[in-house]
């Protein structure tokens, strides 16, 4: 369209559009209202008049903020993220976990060391102890920089004005770390608030002097409480009268409000107040009135405080963090940190929540994993539960469950795992179709060659045949088990892993159990049951995509071909005895057979069996086919 | 300030970012993922910024709600597609939101923010369109902000930063038809927020 054509668009919005255009090209509006229709030509004016307006205001630039400053910004962001980021972690749902240690394959572990280190630094910690509380005071600063209050309120005093700000960037060092972090936070916000009450108690002491008065200061902090006496709240190294002189000038007293009687460890706002020294130079701790306690409905989770140093009279104390030490929950296992691993990876996999990674295994910065780094972790004992699709499609579902054993104590140990996987299957099949499972166990042992493994196999559930127990550690053991038409049912795989372990205790030794359970349909013969009507391809919703041959319609002939383990696969020739186990398995609401012929699915291992009729008992021939 | 910081937040170790997809940097960003992040920010912080110094005409403030919509977004990440299908219509949605409730906060008071750079409207242009036109910033943008959330963006978007109607579609993740809509609707709207507010 030439700009000059005549708007006859019917949608006043595309006129509108096409007309700024014009405008914005450079035209003027009384030429683009020419050609535009009389209907619209009043109300298009003043759009356009307006638009025009506008655009006066958009040719101001923008003024952009230097680059420092920039900077400064996107370094408070990323501080801001990187504080969050336990957090997020570990109240998300299970997120498929991206992460950071997946470094390109050319990378060496220095490599990916080195760059883990820069991140540190960028964040400003250069080691994992660095306290995070300066940089947060710094940050609180920079965003509220240009107000200057950052300054000020460092050394405001309980009473002045900008002290409230004091006690706000106080609050979000403690809020803003991590769980784990906050404990040591809290402990010096704590020592930093009784050098606030000490500053207080003096200046009023020496305002005593001058005016002959008692005056107090009157604040509210957030502590967390410890216990009550009968004569005081004790909250660390602070005790907290009971009651309080509404005026200090008279020797009476009221008591504290307090709705509601805090349980130890728990958080509580105390408003108290502070009054004259009566000795300026008494050694801490002094005490201070409790006006009012009340306990929030929102609860910071505080990990634990390492306990503070009342302060000398004049210096500074500082709070002695106990150094974290490794102690092991129960049922916690040596854990290899794998190329690709985060966190929150190795939680999800392990059921532990990431805080407790991070506190058995005293991480402060989750970003200090590196592969092969030897981490503690709940032991995995997880097996995917596939669920059988419908059929005709094939499902291949593989579990690893791997399991650490350390040996402990003696040298000689029978250890006996057992794990008990539940794999259920519950085939929809319907009566015309058959469904195979295909359980493999795969049990590898390394490390150490003085393992004797034992594996047994049980198959429980609808099973027609009987699995074949084989010995390991190689080669995997294939148990085949095909339930007849209409079944559906659990098949549950025990295995049970016996192991005398010979080697030095704490030599880890992994065995990988893989299971993998494939669900097939199997075609049909043709033609034998009664009452069935035969169509090609009934229900199939589209063919399969295996590179597998498919079976041509289903004359059971036996497709000879190795099967992929080897073990025995059950004989063929159990038609006869079978049918009226399955039979007697048969759901009783499953359709008539209609005796469809399907193509073959693959997987592995494709049976032929053939359909089970409601009545008349044809013998068969259950032959294995295998697809390739 | 913190100085280290700014030393390294142009590591060569964040080239590698910036050729990823967005699709890709947010599937890292949800985690948290500092090089994610700080490259989302890289990509966007100057165009909210903008964006809310048009809305708002303020450079302080524009700085201040700008470090706001990214918090906000921090916050808002972690449940994965919090922004649907486009990240970009979602951190805009943002920072409209973050305008508006400056304003809401402020009550209306008289207290309008300083003036940008625009204080003399050239009569030099177009003297037609002049003499009719007794528009300021500050009442632009307060009308604006009494506009939905979705016409507000395609106005300053389109008029105010000057993007065509196919780069605000695709900033707002929405197709150029519903572009050219909204604009029509805001535009008619915005004349009537400032007639009865005594633009003509």
């Amino acid at each position: 369209m030439t700009t000059q054509s005549s708007l006859f668009h019917s949608d006043p919005e595309d006129i509108f559009a096409k007309a700024i255009e014009r405008v914005e090209a450079g035209e003027a509006i009384e030429a683009v209202l020419a050609t535009t229709p009389e209907a619209m030509r009043a109300e298009l004016r003043e759009l356009l008049l307006l638009i025009t307006a506008t655009h006066h205001l958009q040719r101001a630039p923008v003024p952009q903020p230097a680059a420092p400053r920039r900077a400064d910004r996107k370094a408070a962001f990323l501080e801001a993220a990187a504080q969050m980021k336990p957090i997020a972690a570990a109240v998300s749902t299970p997120l498929q976990a991206a992460t950071v240690a997946k470094a390109p394959p050319t990378k060496s572990s220095f490599g990916e060391r080195l760059q883990n280190f820069w991140y540190d630094l960028q964040l400003g910690f250069a080691s994992p102890n660095l306290r995070l509380a300066p940089l947060v005071i710094i940050i609180a600063a920079v965003w509220l920089g240009s107000f200057g209050f950052s300054e000020v309120a460092d050394a405001a005093a309980i009473g002045d004005l900008v002290y409230p700000v004091k006690q706000w960037v106080r609050n979000q060092q403690l809020s803003l770390s991590s769980e784990a972090a906050r404990g040591p936070v809290y402990t010096e916000n704590v020592t930093k608030i009784i050098e606030d009450l000490t500053l207080a108690t003096t200046t009023l002491s020496a305002a005593e002097q001058t005016t002959k008065r008692r005056v107090v200061k009157i604040s509210t902090e957030l502590f967390i409480f410890d216990e009550m006496t009968p004569d005081h709240l004790v909250f660390g190294p602070l005790r907290v009268m009971l009651h309080y002189q509404p005026d200090p000038n008279r020797d009476e007293y009221t008591s504290i409000v307090m709705p509601v009687t805090p349980g130890k460890g728990q958080q509580v706002e105390l408003t108290f107040q502070i009054l004259p020294a009566d000795d300026p130079n008494a050694p801490f701790p002094f005490i201070i009135q409790g006006r009012r306690l009340t306990v929030p409905e929102v609860q910071l989770a505080i990990g634990p405080t390492p306990t503070a140093e009342a302060p000398a009279a004049t210096s500074t104390a500082t709070a002695t963090a106990t150094p974290c030490v490794i102690t092991l929950p129960s049922g916690w296992v040596p854990y290899t940190v794998r190329a690709g691993d985060s966190l929150s990876a190795i939680a999800q996999r392990t059921g532990a929540t990431l805080v407790g990674l991070q506190q058995v295994n005293c991480l402060v910065n989750t970003n200090d994993i590196v592969a092969g780094k030897m981490l503690f972790a709940p032991a995995i004992q997880q097996l995917n539960t596939p669920t059988a699709t419908q059929p005709p499609l094939a499902a291949t579902l593989t579990a690893i469950s791997t399991t650490v054993l350390t040996p402990s104590v003696d040298i000689t140990a029978t250890v006996t795992v057992v794990l008990t996987d539940t794999v259920t299957v519950s085939p929809t099949a319907t009566a015309t179709e058959n469904v195979t499972s295909t359980v493999t166990a795969t049990v590898m042992a390394e490390v150490t060659p003085s393992i004797t493994t034992t594996v047994a196999v049980t198959v429980v559930g609808t099973v027609v045949e009987t699995p074949t127990v084989v010995q390991t550690p190689t080669p995997p053991m294939t148990v085949t088990l095909t339930s007849e038409a209409g079944d559906s049912g659990t098949v549950v795989a025990t295995e049970t892993l016996t192991d005398v372990i010979d080697p030095a205790p704490g030599t880890p030794i992994v065995l990988t159990t893989e299971t993998t359970l494939e669900t097939t349909t199997t075609p049909e013969a043709e033609g034998t049951v009664e009452g069935a009507s035969v169509t090609p391809e009934g229900g199939e919703a589209s063919p399969t995509p295996s590179p597998t041959p498919t079976l041509p319609l289903p004359t059971p002939t036996t497709e000879a071909s190795e099967p992929p383990t080897a073990t025995t696969v059950p004989e063929p020739t159990l038609a006869p005895t079978t049918e009226p186990t399955s039979k007697a398995n048969q759901e009783p609401t499953t359709e008539p057979p209609t005796g469809e012929s399907k193509q073959g699915n693959s997987g592995t291992t494709t049976n032929v069996a053939l359909p089970t009729p409601t009545h008349t008992p044809i013998p068969q021939n259950h032959s294995p086919l295998t697809g390739g | 300030m913190n100085s280290i910081a700014s030393t390294f937040v142009t590591s060569d170790d964040t080239t590698a970012f910036t050729d990823l997809t967005e699709k890709a940097l947010l599937e890292s960003a949800v985690n948290f993922d500092e090089r994610a992040l700080g490259e989302l920010y890289d990509r966007y912080e100057a165009r909210i910024y903008s964006y809310i110094y048009r809305r708002t005409g303020n450079e302080s403030l524009a700085e201040d709600l700008t470090a706001q919509v990214f918090l906000k977004m921090l916050e808002a990440i972690r449940s994965e597609k919090a922004w649907h299908s486009s990240f970009s219509g979602w951190l805009y949605r943002i920072a409209h939101n973050a305008v508006i409730d400056y304003y809401r906060q402020r009550d209306r008071q008289q207290h309008i923010p300083l003036e940008d750079t625009l204080t003399t409207v050239t009569t030099e242009h177009n003297p037609v369109v002049m003499a009719e036109v007794s528009l300021d910033a500050d009442r632009l943008r307060f009308a604006i902000g009494r506009l939905t959330g979705e016409q507000a963006e395609v106005i300053t978007l389109r008029f105010l930063e000057g993007y065509s109607i196919g780069e605000v579609a695709e900033m707002l993740d929405k197709t150029e038809g519903s572009i050219k809509a909204l604009q029509y609707r805001a535009v008619t709207t915005l004349r009537q927020l400032l007639q009865h507010e005594g633009f003509h």
